[in-house]
């Protein structure tokens, strides 16, 4: 793709690809480090999109870098617990918020993406399907018992 | 969770950042480091045993001198050849100029297929090709020497390789343009019983 192209793109979607990277990987740093992955790979390849089809893809491509990441070596250590790692994130955050994002990032990955995927970004199940490679049904399974966990996690 | 989410952003300095190096990457020209550790290896064993490796060194510089034109509206020329020591060890160094401007990847997306394009023709190879599935398109040329393209993986994460062989099947070069050679990759040399003297992955394969 021509570079004109891929800054529209990146323009367009960049933060969207950030907050999933985030929510996926729990690290600010991975996850700019994902986005610049996913546009710089962009430049390599020839593609045209359809409006509608260019942010699923997008995500897609989002998702399995994470996933690299998560396999990689070089992927920076992420402690949730610590307090270096919740201030980075803090900066116009509520009490609420506060609470709400560190019991959504202490939930495991198969849980937290499928979430963030329905709640934030609105996806449905099959889109989600889509993006994680994984059935609808599992989808399902994962939206709800980590809504169950989250939920007991902040009436507690 | 909505309210939550809105509020995290990537650093503005850090898209700043970013969408500079997406405006300033350029591909125009590109330098072929040949084999670092095969031809150091082939040059310290030849009079040892394995002539071939010599012969196939050979035919890296005798094939590449031959390209000047490759699919797609790209053209590649070489232009310099030349042995240079790195870290102590000699190697053999090839310049190669070649034109991705006006010209376009074996390997496209188009309504979410992915099609083997080869000057104008499209062949919808998304059904044959996976995370461990590939396709292959094989060229001989003139001197025997072959090329074989092979295109695998995934709609969203595909990939493309090109393997040079000399005319008698040793293989001179294998490149990919993807960062790490996927599991179709691997499946691929190893079902046509290649051994890479060299590969070269991620930007390197850019004309693919």
């Amino acid at each position: 793709m021509k570079n004109e192209d891929v800054v529209r793109l990146f323009d367009l979607y960049s933060n969207d690809l950030y907050k999933f990277a985030v929510s996926y990987l729990g690290s600010k740093h991975d996850a700019e480090d994902v986005v610049q992955e996913v546009f710089s790979k962009l430049l390599d390849k020839h593609m045209f999109f359809e409006n509608r089809n260019e942010r699923a893809y997008l995500m897609t491509m989002t998702a399995n870098k994470c996933k690299d990441h998560l396999k990689s070596s070089f992927r920076s250590d992420v402690d949730l617990e610590s307090e270096e790692w919740h201030l980075q994130y803090y900066e116009g955050f509520t009490e609420r918020n506060k609470a709400v994002f560190d019991e959504l990032m202490r939930l495991e990955e198969q849980f937290r993406v499928p979430i963030y995927l329905h709640y934030y970004a609105g996806y449905s199940y099959k889109e989600i399907s889509g993006i994680l490679k994984i059935s609808e049904s599992a989808v399902a399974v994962r939206i709800n018992r980590g809504k169950e966990r989250l939920r007991i996690r902040l009436e507690e | 969770m909505k309210d939550t989410f809105d509020k995290v952003v990537m650093d503005e300095e850090k898209q700043e950042e970013i969408r500079a190096a997406l405006m300033g990457k350029k591909r125009a020209k590109k330098t072929w480091l040949a084999p670092l550790v095969a031809v150091a290896a082939a040059i310290a064993v030849i009079m040892i045993v394995p002539y071939t490796r010599a012969v196939v060194v050979r035919a890296a510089g005798e094939i590449l001198r031959n390209i000047t034109v490759i699919h797609n509206g790209r053209t590649l020329k070489y232009t310099e050849e030349s042995e240079i020591v790195v870290d102590g060890e000699t190697v053999r160094h090839f310049t190669l100029d070649y034109n991705v401007e006006s010209g376009y990847s074996y390997a496209q997306v188009k309504d979410n297929r992915l099609y083997f394009v080869l000057d104008d023709k499209w062949t919808d190879i998304t059904d044959v090709c996976g995370e461990d599935k590939y396709f292959r398109y094989e060229e001989k040329g003139d001197d025997g020497s072959k090329f074989i393209l092979y295109i695998g993986g995934t709609v969203s994460d595909h990939g493309v390789m090109q393997v040079l062989l000399d005319a008698d099947g040793n293989c001179v070069s294998v490149i990919s343009n993807n960062d790490v050679l996927p599991k179709w990759a691997e499946k691929a040399l190893k079902d046509d019983k290649i051994e890479p003297n060299f590969v070269m992955t991620g930007t390197g394969g850019n004309f693919l």
